[in-house]
């Protein structure tokens, strides 16, 4: 049974099934850093495993997941073979954003997302070779299915309640990132912000984002022969270690919050006359001992956090639309 | 001793030289090695090992299992049983099978979660080419997650480099696939790792090594949880000694109660710690004489680097031989 639910909304040829064989290929394995990622079903990790072996030999993209499909992965996140976190990966066809989607497809879609924690969002590099002009950033909206992704993505907002301290997180997937890597950084981001202007607006949204460039490879050609190039992921473990931190970072602050109220039943029960006291003295006693285990465990997070975020590397992170840098004390005591 | 049967699984594709090994360990220990020696109790599968080692010192080698093949040995020192062992060996391909079509490839993914210990077998001279694929390198290193992540206890994970007398020695080139699997066990407390290159045939070399250190790391694990025990033992002791003493009308009462005295429960609990204190100091002992044993193998520690682990491996001739652009010969 999965810890949390991560659903990736992007249009078809946007890259989500081939990121999810490249990150699988290089966590599941290997791992990086002390980290892996396992396919609990050890069929369906297989099978992502010698599709992507035929990326790699043959330079053929893997199989589009079927029409009217979401495929589901279950996950264990670990480190030192340790679990830290089993989380569900859903992936589908991509037309349930385009126009013309069925109802079935997007009332099927739109229950995934309400049921995630984490929702990635991928925008091929394709669409970023370029900077970004009025005319080109309409057009290259209408083909990654922007408008659909928005409305899904305010329907999350408001179904689920999602407020100022949610810290709910997004990862912005750049996908097929070597297309575009060369207009730098800070450029990419700029055109990114200008596509989903309301991700990064400055406001108690509750959106806690990550943009993060990912690439199978250099020189690649686009579409399903990737001829050319040489087929080596970067990067395609961030959305997951990001995704990671960010449930790790609420777990601790659930926690933190608990003890918090522990101690103030505990100190309420402490303050009555001694008789009373001496009645409550096994509640008392054990609202010690649940708050110390609660402090213990947000501890031993703290640890896992540290860990995560020493991989996460240089990718731009938002909360409520403000980089770390530009937090104030208020946003501080919020985190 | 524990009377727990530890258990050991053989991983690695077809020809990797799993069977081969186990034929040729076994009648290496044959003889003494310390006063060392495996039996298995089973007449048929002791004759079936030593006709086959005999073989490979010949140079003819066992055809590739074309099945599941599961051993009973007994790790003696001189006249003593240390501890029994089961010994798995899967057929190479079932590594490669879909558990939901292939009873191997289920069996295998069964037997892997509940092992002791994982011996990884990697030929040296397909790694000296550069043949991932030919010894199933990512498959090898994800069979092995699984098997930790997914389970309860600990285990150790030998990393066995076979045909090592089929090469010049290791090089970083030849041990960088396996950094990201290093990394895992270093940051690991479920897990303790080696790498141990082996040789079988006309010139035997480490053939009792990979044995004598996953022995010794179970049965170290076993010395320190009866260590545990007895300490647990020991604060119980402390614990009723105390409650004796502070209720003094304590034996009238549970005499009433049909109870056991405080006195009586700390000296119970002094026997369960004497009985545990035993019991690690005899296994204690035998790790620390198969640790005797483990020169020319590489611990997998945290902040130790490819070239520390290399610089255990060719103590011979040092980091320095790196000519391994070729296997020396064909295996067959």
């Amino acid at each position: 049974m999965s810890d949390f639910k991560i659903t990736m909304l992007g249009t078809s040829q946007s890259g989500k099934t081939c990121y999810l064989h490249a990150m699988h290929y290089v966590m599941g394995g290997r791992g990086r850093q002390g980290f892996n990622v396992i396919c609990e079903n050890d069929d369906q990790g297989q099978a992502m495993a010698e599709a992507y072996e035929k990326m790699r030999r043959e330079r053929i993209a893997p199989p589009k997941t079927a029409v009217r499909d979401f495929a589901r992965y279950p996950f264990v996140f670990t480190y030192g073979y340790k679990p830290i976190m089993r989380f569900e990966w859903i992936d589908y066809r991509g037309g349930a954003l385009e126009d013309g989607a069925s109802a079935e497809d997007r009332r099927a879609l739109r229950q995934h997302l309400l049921e995630s924690a984490a929702i990635a969002i991928c925008v091929s590099g394709e669409h970023l070779r370029e900077e970004l002009t009025e005319d080109a950033a309409d057009d290259i909206a209408a083909d990654i299915g922007i408008r659909g992704i928005s409305q899904f993505l305010e329907e999350v907002h408001e179904t689920n309640g999602i407020g100022p301290n949610s810290l709910f997180p997004i990862v912005l997937l750049i996908t097929k990132a070597d297309l575009c890597i060369h207009r730098g950084q800070q450029a990419l981001v700029k055109d990114v912000r200008q596509l989903f202007p309301s991700l990064f607006k400055k406001a108690p949204t509750g959106w806690h984002l990550m943009v993060c460039p990912v690439m199978l490879g250099r020189n690649l050609d686009s579409g399903d022969k990737l001829t050319g190039g040489t087929i080596r992921p970067q990067y395609v473990h961030w959305p997951i270690v990001f995704a990671i931190h960010a449930q790790k970072h609420r777990e601790k602050r659930g926690l933190v919050a608990q003890a918090a109220s522990m101690t103030t039943a505990r100190d309420a029960l402490n303050s009555q006359w001694f008789l009373f006291r001496w009645m409550d003295s096994e509640d008392i006693e054990r609202l010690g001992k649940e708050r110390d285990e609660a402090l213990e465990r947000a501890a031993a997070i703290d640890h896992e956090l540290d860990l995560l975020a020493s991989e996460i590397g240089s990718s731009d992170i938002y909360i409520n639309g403000k980089r770390p840098d530009e937090f104030d004390d208020e946003d501080e005591a919020a985190l | 001793m524990s009377d727990e049967r530890i258990t050991i699984a053989m991983l690695g594709n077809t020809r990797a030289g799993k069977t081969t090994y186990i034929a040729s360990m076994y009648e290496a220990l044959q003889k003494p090695v310390s006063g060392f020696t495996v039996r298995a109790p089973a007449t048929t599968e002791h004759d079936r090992l030593i006709e086959s080692a005999k073989h490979i010192q010949k140079g003819s080698y066992p055809p590739p299992s074309d099945q599941r093949e599961r051993y009973e040995f007994q790790l003696r020192h001189h006249d003593r049983v240390v501890c029994d062992f089961t010994w798995i060996d899967h057929r190479g391909g079932a590594i490669h099978e879909r558990s939901s079509s292939s009873a191997q490839a289920a069996q295998l993914l069964r037997d892997l979660s509940g092992v002791d210990v994982i011996i990884v077998f990697c030929d040296s001279a397909a790694l000296a080419n550069g043949e991932d694929e030919t010894i199933g390198l990512d498959r090898l290193c994800n069979l092995v997650a699984r098997s930790v992540s997914l389970a309860e206890t600990p285990k150790s994970v030998v990393l066995l480099l076979s045909k090592a007398d089929l090469i010049y020695g290791f090089d970083a080139e030849m041990l960088d696939p396996f950094s990201g699997l290093f990394a895992s066990i270093e940051a690991s407390s479920k897990v303790d790792g080696a790498i141990v290159p082996v040789a079988c045939g006309f010139t035997p070399r480490n053939v009792e090594k990979p044995i004598f250190y996953a022995l010794k790391t179970i049965i170290g694990r076993r010395a320190n949880a009866a260590r545990a025990r007895a300490k647990q033992h020991r604060e119980r002791e402390q614990h009723w000694k105390a409650e004796s003493e502070r209720r003094w009308w304590g034996p009238v009462v549970d005499w009433f109660d049909g109870l056991i005295t405080d006195a009586q429960a700390a000296e119970y609990a002094a026997e369960r710690a004497r009985e545990a204190e035993r019991e690690a100091e005899s296994i204690a002992s035998d790790a620390s004489l198969l640790q005797r044993h483990l020169s020319g193998i590489s611990l997998i520690r945290r902040k130790r680097t490819i070239a520390d682990y290399i610089a255990n491996l060719n103590p011979e001739a040092g980091p320095s031989s790196l000519t391994n652009s070729h296997a020396l010969t064909e295996w067959h």
